[in-house]
Order: C-alpha cells, then sequence, then structure tokens
C-alpha cells in the first residue's frame, strides 16, 4: 500500500505547438485532494472584507490634517470657478479711489491697488489661473518624470545612461530662462505657459523615482513578480510604482507653488499672459509699493501661502493614506 | 559582601542582575530578570526575537533610548550601575563592560583605519600614547587571530571580510581587558566555518581574561557547545535557568523542551520523512497567564518508492555556468553545475555565503540568465528561451524567498498578491480565482479573513506562509526554497518545516531546498549537494553524506557546525512507527489514497 504517484513520466509540451494550459491538468504531480493534515476546509465564499472598497478615502477621510487641506483646497477651487458670480466684470478694470488700505471702504474689503483695481476681485478671479498653472505644471512634470524615472531605473545600463542625461541636462538649464523662450516663441495662454512650466520642472521627480527603483529593483517582491512571469509594465506600474508614492507627493506639492511663482515672475516680465490677472502677477504689481503698501503683495501671498500649506497637509495625509502600514494608524 | 555568591565554589559573582524591568511607556519589554554572572563564566541568554534579551543586554550597558524607564538593581562588583551617573557609566562602558554587536558590517566605521579605530580606545581609556596605541593595537590584532596583522593596522573596513570584522570588533571590546563582555548575537551573521573561530576566540579571551562572558544567542547549538550557564527569555522573563547540561538533558519548562525539540541537531537523526517536528502552542489566559503547550503530531509520511530513481527527473541542470561582468572580465558565479531532481524529491544544497547557491537558483528561474549550460524541465531546455516563452514554464517552478519581510509587496494585499499571479496566468473567472487563494490559503494554514489583510500585520512566520501559498497557488511541480526558512525563529521555523513537508506530500512537489544551515538540510532533504565557490563539490544521501563526507571542504563544513556537548533528550521527536498509521482514523487513511 503506497501512495499513488503519476505512472507515466510527465510530459512537457512545447508550448509554441499546443496550447500549455490544456495540459496543466496532467502535468501537475500535486493536485488538490483532501490531505490528512488538512485542519480547515476553505470557505466557498471570500469573507467580508473588512472595511469599505475605499480604504485610502476612508484613512483620509479619518485625518484632520487632510480634512483641513482638502476643505480649504475645495473652498478655493469653488471660489475660482464662481469668480464671475462674486465679481461680475472684468477684475482688471478700475472701479474705485486707488491705494485704499483693506477694511477703509467696506465696499472693497481687501482694498485696491495702485490704478484702483478691487484685490478681493483680483484674488478671487486669481485664483483661476493659480490653481491651473500649479495644478496642470504638477500633473505634467509629475507624469512625465515618474516616467522616465521609472524606465532609467528598471531598464539601467545604455537606457539608464541615456535617460539620465537628459535628466541632467534639463537640471543644469536654466529652466526659467527656458519657461521664457518657449512661451515668448509660442502664444502666452495660460495653459501654454501651465505645460511649459511643467516640461522645465520634470527632472526633480524623475531623479527621485529612479532612484526608488534602483533600490526597489533587488527587492525580493520584484524577484518574486519576475519569477510568477509578471511582464514589464505590470512590474513597473503595479509593483514597484506605488511604493514610490512618498517622494512623489512631496515634490508634486513643492512643483505646484514653484510653478504658481514662476508664473509670477513671468507676468512681472511681461511675457505672462496680459489678459489676465493671477495671484503671481498681483505680487508682481505690488512689488513697487512694497514700502508704502505692504498689503498689495501680503493679501496675494497669503492666498498663496495658505494653498500651499493645505497641499501640504493633503500630501502628508495622502502619503500616509496610501501606505497600509501607516493608514491603521492614523486614528 | 555581596560580592561572593555561592554560584560555585570558588567562583566570584561579577555580575549580579536583580529584578530587571524595562518599560517604553506602557509597552514592558523586560518583565523582571534576575540573573548572576560569575567571572571566567559564559552565560547564554537564549530566547527567540522579541523576548527582551537584547534589551537587557542594552539595559546593562545603560545603552537604551531615553524614553526606557529601567527599574531594578543591576550589582557589577559591588557597584550598583542602576545608580550611578552617566559619567561613571561612559567611564565602565569599554573599560570594565564591553559589547560586541551582531552586525560586523556596519559597526565599524568606514572612514577610520582599523590601528585607529582600535587606538581610539586605547587612548580613551588607558591613557596611552599615539605610538603606544598603535603597538598595542598590533598586539590585539594578533590576540585575535588576524591574518598579516601588521597590514591590517591600515586597512578600512571595507578591506576586511565579515569574519575578520568581527575578530576587529573583539579587539576593540578587550583592549582594556574588560571583566564583563557582552556579545549579542557576534556570529548570526557570519558564516559556520567562521563562526567555530569566533566563538572559541572569545572563549579563550574569556579564559585568559577571567572575563565573564554574556552571550546573547537565539541558536541553541551554539549555546549547548559553548555556554556553561543557560537563562531561557520568553516574553521579557526567564523561564528556565540552569547549567547547560540541566538545560539540555532534563529541561524543566515547556517552553524550553519545545525550543530544545524544534531546534535541529546535526547529531541527530530526524527526518521529515519520519517525524515532525515539535510545535510549542502558547496561549494566554484572561489575568495574562501564559499557558505552554507542546505539541507534535506522526508523520504519515509516504514510503520512499522504489520507483522513484526510474522516473525521469523533473529538472536536469547540465553544465551549468552563470557569469556576472566585472571589470577583471567574466567571474562565474556558477561554474560548470550539473544536478537532477526527481518528481517528489527533496534536495538540499548546502553552501557558504558567496558560494553561488542563489546565483543557481535565480538562474533556474530565468531571472539570471545562464552563460553556458542546459536547464532541462522535464525535457525542455528553457535556459535559452526568450522571456515571451519562459512565461508558459514559469507556473511549474516556483520560488519561496528568504526575506519575509521584503517578500511581499508591502503596498497590496494578500488577495491582490495572490489574484495578480492568477490573473497573469490567464485565469480570467473571478470566481475561479477567489477560490484557489481562499484554497490555498487554507492550505497553508491561515485563516480566510487574511486576504483582506497587508503584509506588515502579520509576523514573519505568518509572512512566509503567505509567500508558500504565493509558490503553490500555480500548482508547481518544483518549488526553490532558497534559506526559506533561515530567518525565523527556531520555534516558527519548524512549523514552516512540518507545513513544507506536509505540502510536498499532499501536492506530490519537488523541493530545491537552498542552505546555509547544515542541521535543517539534513532534517529536510532526501539527498544533499554541497557546494563552494560555484562548483558542487560532493552529492550524497541524506543519511550517509554526514559521516562519509570525501571533499575536504564538506568535512570542514561539517565539523564547524556547533554541536552541544550533551546528547539528544529523548522524548525530542516522535519517530515515525507503523503505530503512527494505527493511530489514524480509517477515513483519513483512506482520503490520503484517494488522489
Amino acid at each position: 500500500m503506497r501512495l499513488q504517484t503519476p505512472s507515466s513520466a510527465p510530459v512537457l509540451t512545447h508550448p509554441a505547438r499546443s496550447g500549455w494550459r490544456q495540459h496543466v491538468g496532467s502535468l501537475m504531480l500535486g493536485r488538490w485532494a483532501p490531505g490528512i493534515q488538512r485542519l480547515t476546509e476553505p470557505p466557498h465564499a471570500l469573507p467580508q472584507a473588512p472595511r469599505s472598497g475605499w480604504p485610502v478615502a476612508c484613512a483620509l477621510l479619518r485625518s484632520p490634517a487632510a480634512v483641513v487641506g482638502l476643505t480649504v483646497l475645495l473652498l478655493i477651487g469653488l471660489m475660482a470657478l464662481s469668480a464671475q458670480f462674486w465679481y461680475p466684470g472684468d477684475p482688471l478694470d478700475m472701479v474705485a479711489q486707488p491705494l485704499l488700505t483693506p477694511g477703509e471702504d467696506w465696499q472693497f474689503p481687501l482694498g485696491t491697488d495702485a490704478l484702483g483695481r478691487d484685490l478681493a476681485a483680483g484674488i478671487v478671479h486669481g485664483a483661476r489661473v493659480s490653481l491651473l498653472v500649479g495644478l496642470t505644471a504638477a500633473t505634467v512634470s509629475v507624469v512625465l518624470g515618474s516616467l522616465v524615472g521609472a524606465l532609467a531605473g528598471y531598464y539601467g545600463g545604455r537606457a539608464d545612461r541615456v535617460l539620465t542625461w537628459l535628466i541632467e541636462i534639463f537640471q543644469t538649464t536654466p529652466s526659467f530662462l527656458l519657461v521664457v523662450v518657449v512661451v515668448s516663441i509660442t502664444q502666452s495662454t495660460v495653459g501654454i505657459i501651465a505645460v511649459v512650466i511643467g516640461l522645465t520642472s520634470w527632472d526633480t521627480v524623475a531623479r527621485l523615482v529612479r532612484a526608488e527603483f534602483r533600490a526597489l529593483l533587488s527587492a525580493d517582491f520584484v524577484l518574486a513578480a519576475r519569477s510568477v512571469g509578471y511582464n514589464t509594465p505590470w512590474i513597473i506600474f503595479r509593483e514597484v510604482l506605488p511604493n514610490t508614492v512618498a517622494p512623489i507627493i512631496i515634490t508634486a506639492s513643492v512643483i505646484v507653488a514653484s510653478a504658481i511663482l514662476t508664473e509670477s515672475s513671468l507676468a512681472f516680465l511681461g511675457v505672462g499672459d496680459p489678459n489676465t490677472i493671477s495671484w503671481g502677477s498681483m505680487i508682481g504689481s505690488g512689488r513697487d509699493l512694497l514700502r508704502s503698501a505692504l498689503y498689495l503683495t501680503a493679501i496675494p501671498g497669503l492666498a498663496l501661502v495658505i494653498t500651499v500649506f493645505s497641499l501640504n497637509l493633503l500630501g502628508d495625509a495622502l502619503i500616509s493614506a496610501l501606505n497600509p502600514r501607516l493608514r491603521g494608524r492614523t486614528a | 559582601m555581596n560580592a561572593v555568591a555561592n554560584v560555585d565554589d570558588h567562583r566570584h559573582t561579577l555580575l549580579s542582575v536583580s529584578d530587571l524591568r524595562v518599560n517604553y511607556g506602557d509597552y514592558c519589554a523586560v518583565k523582571g530578570v534576575s540573573f548572576q554572572v560569575a567571572r571566567g563564566e559564559t552565560l547564554a541568554l537564549v530566547g527567540e526575537s522579541g523576548c527582551g534579551k537584547s534589551t537587557t543586554a542594552m539595559a546593562l550597558m545603560r545603552l537604551l533610548s531615553g524614553r526606557a524607564e529601567l527599574t531594578g538593581t543591576v550589582d557589577f562588583e559591588g557597584l550598583d550601575l542602576s545608580g550611578v551617573s552617566d559619567a561613571v557609566m561612559r567611564n565602565l562602558r569599554g573599560n570594565d563592560i564591553s559589547m560586541v554587536f551582531q552586525d560586523p558590517m556596519t559597526s565599524l566605521n568606514p572612514v577610520l583605519s582599523i590601528g585607529e579605530q582600535i587606538g581610539e580606545v586605547l587612548r580613551r581609556h588607558r591613557g596611552l600614547s599615539r605610538q603606544a596605541a598603535r603597538a598595542e593595537s598590533l598586539a590585539l590584532l594578533k590576540k585575535v587571530r588576524i591574518p598579516n596583522p601588521e597590514a591590517r593596522l591600515d586597512d578600512f573596513a571595507h578591506n576586511l571580510s565579515g569574519g575578520q570584522r568581527q575578530r576587529v570588533m573583539i579587539a576593540i571590546a578587550v583592549a582594556c581587558k574588560p571583566r564583563l563582555l557582552i556579545a549579542d548575537e557576534p556570529t548570526t551573521a557570519l558564516d559556520v566555518t567562521v563562526q567555530a573561530h569566533i566563538l572559541q576566540l572569545l572563549k579563550d579571551l574569556s579564559e585568559e581574561y577571567a572575563m565573564g562572558l554574556l552571550l546573547i544567542t537565539h541558536d541553541l547549538g551554539v549555546v549547548g557547545q559553548w555556554a556553561d550557564r543557560v537563562a531561557v527569555m520568553y516574553d521579557g522573563l526567564i523561564v528556565e535557568t540552569g547549567s547547560t547540561e540541566a538545560i539540555f538533558t532534563t529541561p524543566q519548562h515547556p517552553y524550553t523542551q519545545g525550543l530544545l525539540g524544534a531546534s535541529l541537531r546535526l547529531d541527530s537523526d530526524t527526518h521529515y520523512a519520519r517525524a515532525s517536528l515539535p510545535e510549542i502552542n502558547v496561549q494566554r489566559g484572561a489575568g495574562g497567564q501564559i499557558h505552554f503547550d507542546l505539541h507534535s503530531y506522526p508523520r504519515a509520511a509516504k514510503a520512499l518508492e522504489p520507483d522513484r530513481d526510474a522516473l525521469p527527473p523533473i529538472l536536469d541542470v547540465r553544465h551549468l555556468r552563470t557569469e556576472y561582468k566585472t571589470r577583471q572580465g567574466p567571474v562565474a558565479a556558477v561554474d560548470d553545475v550539473s544536478f537532477t531532481i526527481r518528481p517528489g524529491e527533496t534536495l538540499g544544497l548546502v553552501g557558504e555565503s558567496g558560494c553561488g547557491k542563489s546565483t543557481l537558483s535565480k538562474t533556474i528561474l530565468g531571472l539570471i540568465r545562464a552563460s553556458h549550460g542546459e536547464i532541462l524541465l522535464n525535457g525542455t531546455n528553457i535556459a535559452a528561451l526568450p522571456e515571451k516563452q519562459l512565461r508558459a514554464y514559469r507556473p511549474f517552478v516556483q520560488m519561496v524567498f528568504q526575506d519575509p519581510y521584503g517578500s511581499l509587496n508591502p503596498k497590496h494585499s494578500v488577495y491582490r498578491i495572490l489574484d495578480g499571479v492568477l490573473k497573469n496566468h490567464g485565469i480570467k473567472e473571478a470566481q475561479q480565482r477567489s477560490q484557489r487563494i481562499l484554497d490555498i490559503i487554507a492550505r497553508v494554514g491561515l485563516p480566510p479573513t487574511a486576504v483582506w489583510k497587508y503584509p506588515h500585520e502579520f509576523s514573519g512566520g505568518q509572512r512566509q506562509r503567505i509567500g508558500i501559498a504565493r509558490a503553490l497557488i500555480l500548482r508547481p511541480s518544483l518549488v526553490i526554497l532558497d534559506e526559506a526558512v533561515s530567518s525565523l525563529d527556531v520555534s516558527v521555523r519548524a512549523q514552516i518545516l512540518n507545513l513544507l513537508a506536509d505540502l510536498k506530500d499532499e501536492f506530490g512537489l519537488a523541493y530545491l531546498f537552498i542552505s546555509h544551515d547544515l542541521s535543517v538540510v539534513k532534517y529536510m532533504a532526501d539527498r544533499v549537494l554541497v557546494m563552494h565557490d560555484g562548483k558542487i563539490v560532493e552529492e550524497g544521501a541524506h543519511d550517509g553524506i554526514w559521516k562519509n563526507a570525501r571533499h575536504a571542504y564538506t568535512q570542514k563544513l561539517i565539523g564547524s557546525v556547533p554541536v552541544p556537548r550533551y546528547p539528544v533528550a529523548d522524548d525530542e521527536s516522535v519517530p515515525y512507527t507503523d503505530s503512527a498509521w494505527q493511530d489514524l482514523p480509517v477515513a483519513m487513511l483512506l482520503s490520503r489514497f484517494a488522489i
């Protein structure tokens, strides 16, 4: 009496000649038979998932920092979208006496600038351009930078050398000058400015992602993925990339802030979009009167700080929420 | 008064610890530990990871972070260390009490030369001049038996091997002739042949300087060979203390018994086909009481099949060579290796770090390309197949990795980890995938709710079960176990080895069991290969090779394995007997054959 084993030798047919999956059944020496040590019969349905299907969103909403950041950003976004409702007409119109300080005339709660334009209208309308530029630039640079960094880090060798060389070119070129040149050649609309700023700031993201990939590629779970036969896009995007989100998010929130400021510098140099108002252009135009009317720069500056700060709050909470280890801890 | 205690006839108590407790806020890491170390004596503090043995050592040295609260008394030759000032303690450290750490790779400063690092201690504690310190450093390097010590003085850490670095660490530790040396897992990161030399050196130094040695380790083989007395720790408490002989021959506490039973010895004849390893069950009562329960089950192992040798091999490796490119040209990590694995067989592969065993397993898996030779998987040469075609063969050979922490993607739930594997191999129906996931999860001994958890929510042993599930879900015929139990604690290792033996029977798997640990290979393997410098130097049956090793390297390897001086306890394992069959219910026996 002995354990029955297949009497004939298992034959592996070449997959090119016949469907290999048909042969799996006959090939397997092991089979799903109940054994002596089987203690628990597997249930026939999956157990209920412990939390809802949106663990990241739930974790995010449990974190006070994320709620504050998200609320402020939503308010700013709503304000930008409904700018025409609050302040119909062009915010660049002269509407009152110049240089009213905030609170002097309650019709213009944030005061007016040297040309008699309403500061409050400028903040509300300017949010549109600033948010658009910041978020677009960050998206472009994160997508491009992650892709280049991931490819360089994953493939290594010659591909890595070429891509690293590309990254270094962008790092050593003064990116602001590059933006000025590109914007001068093309039209200076807000959309183009945003994309061009994104195209010149992806190198930081790429470098970070590349370094993370180099380190993670030797991890056993990547080797395991390869030995199971995952294809390259799967390994890059589903296995490794989710493990690099922390540096990506941190860089992205920095890029949002610097993109808003770059746009303001463009406006200051006169290569920005002359027909729109942005927080950056308001800061720029207030510069001349910095000593006599500080509020002209301070108010749009404060709006910028609040936005970036909320982004950072949201970003930090997002990093924790995306990390299963930290997700449970945020109470 | 208390400098002399009745530990032994004429021995002086050097260190006397009583009721030492370490709290981190609410968490209690050490819960009242008492022990003594006499001059010239080696006390082994044994326990599994997280039992508080390292915390105890750090507490003695007062090296714990500021958050830790210490209570209890530590009496060092009449001086209560718990009351002395930081300045006095700094002076004691290195002078009277020294420490050797586990990882020799990081415990030396990479930018200072070896001579400077030893000399620093001598100048600081003994006030020697630069010249005198250099001469003394040289004497110390000779004392720790480093080859060519004159040249080593001006070398840096990266020029030295792991064993040499540990010797330098010991030289630094004994530079001031301390009266107590604390060695925290001093050989865990080292190869077995190096380990024997380092432990011999520690023993010799301890005798020469009449130095107390507090040896902290998880390895019972080391304890049994080198320690005079043993204190067994579990969960922040010492559960049993005694002479090494008493602990090994008549262990009283069930935890000690379980630990001894679960740890494998090269001089015992336990084999997976005949006996399972005893497993320790720990249950916590309502009042924080811990109940230990030792259980082992007979393995109704299938009789060795006479015709196994007649079956064609599942894997036939012929003249395999894998090269790495270096600046000096290609270097062969695997050099002309040939072997076969037959269906249902466990082939053990032993070798020290750097011998090419991991490169070999990666080459078989197609993660690294062979530069020469054939890998015949059921007669098909997969060594030369392009990646696209190789994918079709991947389900047949799977691997369980060493590191249970690094081998699972921390961002994915268990379900997603296993589901991805099935998806990638063309199982489109979600219902079918989830059924297979539940099957395999139950089979590796995890509850169904485990599928929604993430890797960090599991212990090391549980993660290794998930790793095994991932390897088995594609129903392979060959599983490569590359140091799969090496980073596990002894009791967890016993559970995983039992599981692997069961799964092998149930699924008719063949294993390539790679390990540096000879005693584990002796237990698990049917046939053994010994690898050295990229070559297979010896091959033999699991019962014969240990006694009749022909190759000098194999003999050296076997001679280096620490073996306790005391014989195997009687009740260590449940041997396979015919009665084991009779004890099983008939239904179970029937199910066994109804495959």
